[in-house]
């Protein structure tokens, strides 16, 4: 004899919960967290270095690093920004409790930001929700400007799409107009910031656009506690 | 491959029903959205792998697939994002939110009762 037991539960309900706490959590530290993401070598840890030399210290920032294996990454960073090294030993995207754990280690309570510099891949962190306020892809201009189309998922759940590496466009065949093109048509809300880690081209810009999604966090939060 | 995480979390989820419900597990159904980052061949292989002894040995993993589906913020449509794109397509408005196809959902299961009076 058998018998159908009815369930309805999603077994994501869990993680969503957690995310939404921490993401309270930071926001009423006026911390606003950034998850970015990309493909390998697409230049996230160039990048947050040269935001931190814009910044020249008026804004405090701390970055937790993914990686599968190695702490170069939070070694890079050191001599910038406080940084801990996640460690994956294999797993293809960061969960929460890595985050939450990194974030404990950090110590720093009152940042500004938080980057939480995801592991390299297009696919599997764009279904993990890391607890962040702002979701940041990108894409170098080494990659192709055909990667939005073929990786659907990680641009239509960013809000910022940050193209790097642009000192390298009289180089590559890569078109900034299609990239964008195709990328909005997936998240029409998507933003853009062409940047260059190395000549600083973009990352006044980009870095502006970062502290006013901040400022909007701050209201937002001061209007939910009034 | 990240799928072997969620299903030892389904599988211990199932087991403990199962053990309340005194039944062996004929049946595991699963809703896996679109947009749900897991993939349904992904989920059977971990199954099939982290499948061990006791009231789930010769459970069968059932998968439906959940389209992704979107709700319009200005004019309050419904519609399937066609390639993901999330723009609406009845009033054209950027904002939009997904209403369905994120989730994992544990939908149901069918125990068999057979042994319920035998088996503790």
């Amino acid at each position: 004899m058998t018998r159908i037991l009815t369930i309805q539960r999603d077994l994501h309900a869990p993680a969503r919960l957690a995310a939404d706490e921490f993401r309270a959590a930071l926001a009423a530290r006026g911390t606003l967290v950034v998850n970015l993401f990309s493909s390998p070598g697409s230049g996230k840890t160039s990048l947050l270095v040269a935001l931190a030399q814009h910044w020249q210290g008026a804004r405090s920032a701390g970055v937790l690093v993914g990686d599968i294996a190695t702490n170069r990454d939070a070694e890079r960073l050191a001599p910038h920004l406080p940084a801990v090294q996640l460690t994956t030993g294999g797993a293809c995207h960061l969960e929460l409790a890595l985050v939450q754990r990194g974030w404990q280690a950090l110590d720093t309570p009152a940042l500004d930001f938080l980057f939480v510099e995801n592991v390299g891949n297009l696919i599997c962190p764009a279904a993990h929700d890391l607890g962040e306020h702002l979701r940041v892809v990108v894409l170098s201009t080494t990659e192709g400007d055909d990667k939005p189309a073929k990786y659907p998922k990680a641009f239509t759940t960013s809000q910022a799409l940050v193209i790097s590496k642009i000192d390298l466009l009289p180089l590559v065949p890569f078109s900034v107009a299609a990239a964008v093109q195709d990328a909005t048509a997936l998240q029409p809300l998507l933003t853009t910031w062409p940047v260059s880690a190395q000549s600083g081209a973009g990352i006044a810009e980009f870095a502006d656009y970062l502290c006013a999604c901040r400022a909007q966090l701050l209201r937002e939060t001061s209007h939910a506690r009034a | 491959m990240h799928e072997l995480s969620i299903v030892r979390t389904l599988l211990r989820e199932v087991e403990l029903i199962a053990a309340a419900e005194l039944g062996d597990v004929v049946e595991i159904h699963l809703g896996c959205g679109e947009l749900s980052g897991y993939e349904p061949e992904c989920l059977r292989t971990a199954f099939a792998q982290l499948q061990g002894p006791g009231r789930l040995e010769y459970a069968r993993l059932v998968i439906h697939p959940i389209p992704l589906a979107a709700v319009c913020e200005q004019c309050s449509g419904e519609f399937e994002p066609a390639d993901f794109r999330r723009a609406c397509p009845q009033c054209g408005s950027p904002h939009t939110h997904f209403a369905r196809g994120t989730e994992l959902w544990l939908e149901s299961i069918v125990l068999d009762e057979t042994r319920k009076a035998t088996v503790p």
